[in-house]
């Protein structure tokens, strides 16, 4: 009797999973596409991830290759740099990203409340363009600025009557040098995020709000910013998940490669760049990148982590 | 079963076009098929088709002309076609790595210390043995090319290339505009070392200077070090600190008895980097020679026009008399010592067998070909005569064809990277006794003590990679007088010690000594 009962469950669940996939059928195979992609580029590749355990010999490819446990990763922290590195790439990505968060939502506030949306338009489109540029572009952009012999700074600066900075041999001047080029760049992108989510906020609240009599500073405060709230919470955190990635072009580009710049410039990726350019040895590079993704993976879920316990409705999973 | 599930992953990932990452594990013997299929059905013999990947600057737009030609020739004469996959040097420099490294077919390519590194590729089984092979193969280029050149691109006593024959070492010096030289009455004879320069430098400030001009000096001094005090740079890496002394050059007392030191703790070092920090400080090298060095565009224009005085490089026979067609004044050359041979200098550019290869030794008839047959040399450096240069008597070929030609197809400047310069002819922009030039400068070479040594990282890896990156911070500014060295030096000397130059210093004598042992 009993077992029967459980026969009939196996069965009906059965029946439940068929049923299912036959109802959900056409959206099966309409994601499947991506499926496919999502495995042969994301999925099949990360076998790859053996070589940061290996010493590479094209003959024996990835998986016949000799093991060496963990020497590929000694670099990474055998250097007397390793502090400096690991400060710069975290601390410039927190400030890039706490900078970028105010920054954006409040330009994204702003561009909305201009009461001419054409001159809204040509705002957003002037703030997003740098977004566009290579930090090759950038970099030499910046040089005709800061160059010692040729460069508007220094011009600017002898017209008058002060003598040149040597600007690419000033460690002090980078850490805003690099924050200013880096908002600059990004912040329009982000703008136009926040704006995107502006204009679904109905305009019902605001005008309830304003029949109550609150002023534009309470309708900010009590209406857009709340709305704001998800979108700048997602942003944030998968902002942090890349937090161990420096932008390699900023970092290495912008300064020119500069040695006396190396103490506030240098990052994760510009050192293992600078490290094995010479040795080229993929085991390394493969150990390098594999240190950053779990870093960053383990920040992504723990950021999520902490957003669930104060606000479950906004954590992403 | 082992077997079959890689070949199920090599198919899946092929699919995904994804096969550089897993080619490696076993696929290779489907992709050789469609490269090598013979087309010997017309020729009475088998023809073989050899991939040969090849990198040189720029790729010339009637490549594809030339090696038609090309392949006529090789047809008859050996029995082999080429399937030349040429990329430009910067293209070559990042895809051909990576090519190798997916187990990408190939029976030649080109191969050097600054692209596509030999030894590092060697160290990954890329390369075929070819020590048993040439002899045999390619006999007249294994007669042709000196010992020491083969001595020193052995790795454990094997040879895996065939080594460019040029210039035999590197000779570093100035080249200087000899036009501005003389109006200002500088006699460059009586300069003998770098410290001598200093007098040649103050009076082409000063001069120019009354002349309402506003003239650099000298650039170039990012590579400059190793010429002031030339030495043997031990790694093949001159920048990496571990240094031996050249009996020859006199230099370096005060690492006497130290088979192997750290050349940024010699005095030479402290006195080259204070020079050109007067040099900087008196205002001869502009106002940021680190990135004005970088941009050698302009560093040439700025010389063409008069603005440079003069640049350190290295120097081949020739270059001067080229250098003073192309820029429209008079150019001279200053050495600053005797050539130098040592292992490194073999690995300006070779050609290697892929250890895949199928054809090994139909590979080396071709390279014997391109290394001693003076139609293939010359064909595959300036082109198809009366299509892209007209010869002039025997040795000589104009690639304007007497001024007629204005935009020539194909020529390339330096055929070294073929092979050798001395089975092609020369452009009539070079001396026409070019080839005794090279003869001198390579009888001159002084042979470093431990030519053939070359070094395995592996041990001091990430040594190395710590060291890199120490070296590229501090050295660019203190070879360039930008930063004051009393105060430089020993913090750069502190970063070197804590990021491990005493065991790579030490690793390096310890290889040494087993290689003199065993040699």
């Amino acid at each position: 009797m009993k077992q029967s009962a459980r026969h009939t469950n196996t069965v009906c669940r059965k029946a439940g999973f068929v049923k299912t996939f036959q109802k959900n059928l056409p959206l099966t195979i309409m994601a499947l596409p991506a499926l496919v992609v999502m495995f042969l580029f994301r999925y099949l590749p990360m076998s790859g991830l053996l070589l940061a355990f290996k010493r590479f010999s094209v003959r024996k490819g990835i998986f016949g290759s000799d093991w060496v446990a963990w020497q590929n990763f000694e670099f990474l922290f055998k250097t007397s740099d390793a502090w400096v590195i690991t400060r710069n790439t975290i601390l410039y990505n927190a400030f890039f990203i706490a900078l970028d968060l105010v920054m954006a939502v409040a330009m994204a506030i702003g561009l909305s409340e201009l009461l001419r949306k054409r001159r809204a338009k040509v705002y957003q489109t002037i703030f997003m363009a740098p977004y566009f540029l290579s930090w090759v572009v950038v970099s030499f952009m910046a040089f005709s600025l800061f160059s010692v012999d040729d460069g508007l700074f220094n011009h600017l600066l002898n017209y008058f009557g002060f003598s040149g900075v040597n600007w690419y041999a000033e460690p002090g001047k980078w850490p805003f040098i690099l924050t200013f080029f880096q908002l600059w760049k990004t912040v329009g992108y982000s703008t136009v995020m926040y704006i995107s989510t502006l204009t679904g906020i109905s305009n019902d609240y605001y005008e309830a709000a304003i029949i109550d009599g609150a002023t534009k500073w309470q309708q900010i405060r009590r209406i857009t910013l709340p709305c704001l709230k998800p979108m700048m919470i997602v942003l944030t955190i998968l902002a942090i998940g890349r937090i161990f990635y420096a932008d390699f072009g900023l970092f290495f580009q912008l300064p020119r490669d500069s040695g006396p710049l190396y103490p506030v410039t240098q990052v994760i990726d510009t050192y293992v760049y600078r490290a094995l350019k010479e040795t080229g040895n993929v085991g390394m590079a493969a150990a390098a990148s594999l240190y950053q993704s779990v870093v960053g993976f383990v920040l992504v879920v723990g950021a999520n982590l902490v957003v669930r316990r104060i606000e479950p409705d906004s954590a992403l999973f | 079963m082992k077997n079959t599930i890689k070949r199920v992953m090599a198919l899946g990932a092929a699919a995904a076009l994804a096969a550089g990452m897993l080619a490696g594990c076993g696929g290779n013997g489907n992709s050789t098929a469609g490269s090598t299929a013979g087309s010997g059905s017309s020729a009475g013999q088998e023809i073989t088709t050899l991939t040969w990947y090849m990198s040189i600057n720029p790729v010339a737009a009637d490549t594809d002309k030339v090696i038609e030609a090309l392949n006529e020739y090789t047809r008859e004469k050996i029995g082999v076609e080429i399937d030349y996959k040429v990329m430009a040097n910067p293209d070559y420099k990042e895809k051909m790595p990576n090519l190798i490294n997916a187990g990408e077919y190939f029976d030649i390519c080109f191969t050097s210390n600054w692209t596509t590194d030999y030894l590092q590729f060697v160290g990954k089984d890329a390369f075929m043995d070819i020590t048993e092979l040439l002899p045999q193969y390619a006999k007249e280029t294994w007669d042709f090319i000196p010992e020491a050149e083969w001595n020193a691109v052995k790795v454990n006593g094997a040879i895996y290339g065939v080594p460019s024959y040029k210039e035999m070492g590197w000779q570093g010096g100035i080249v200087y505009n000899s036009d501005m030289a003389e109006a200002y009455g500088i006699d460059m004879t009586a300069v003998k070392t770098l410290e001598d320069y200093t007098q040649v430098l103050a009076t082409v400030a000063e001069k120019s200077k009354a002349e309402g001009k506003d003239v650099v000096g000298v650039s170039g001094l990012t590579n400059a070090w190793p010429m002031a005090a030339p030495y043997e740079s031990l790694t093949g890496n001159p920048k990496l600190p571990a240094a031996g002394a050249v009996a020859e050059f006199n230099n370096f007392a005060d690492m006497a008895g130290q088979a192997v030191f750290n050349q940024y703790a010699s005095e030479e070092y402290m006195n080259y980097c204070t020079t050109v920090r007067g040099w900087n400080q008196a205002g001869y090298l502009g106002g940021d020679p680190v990135n004005y060095d970088s941009d050698t565009a302009n560093r040439d224009n700025d010389f063409n026009n008069g603005a440079l005085f003069s640049y350190f490089i290295q120097y081949a026979p020739g270059t001067a008399e080229s250098m003073t067609a192309s820029s429209g004044h008079g150019v001279d050359f200053l050495p600053l010592m005797d050539p130098l041979f040592e292992t490194r200098s073999a690995m300006g550019g070779l050609l290697a067998i892929s250890s895949a290869s199928e054809y090994p030794e139909k590979a080396l008839e071709f390279i014997n070909l391109l290394n001693t047959d003076e139609y293939v040399g010359t064909l595959i450096r300036h082109g198809i005569e009366g299509q892209h240069y007209t010869a002039v008597g025997d040795n000589q070929v104009d690639k304007t064809m007497g001024g007629t030609l204005t935009e020539n197809g194909y020529d390339y400047t330096y055929g070294w990277q073929f092979g050798t310069p001395f089975n092609q002819k020369w452009d009539i922009s070079y001396p026409d006794n070019i080839e005794e030039l090279f003869q001198e400068y390579n009888d001159s070479a002084i042979i470093s003590p431990n030519n053939g040594f070359t070094f395995d990282a592996v041990p001091v890896e990430t040594q190395v990679a710590a060291l890199t990156n120490v070296i590229s911070e501090y050295a660019p500014s203190l070879e360039t007088g930008s930063v004051d060295p009393a105060e430089y030096i020993p913090q750069f000397l502190d970063a070197l010690n804590a990021n491990g130059a005493e065991a790579l210093v030490t690793e390096v004598s310890n290889q040494l000594s087993q290689f003199n042992a065993a040699g």
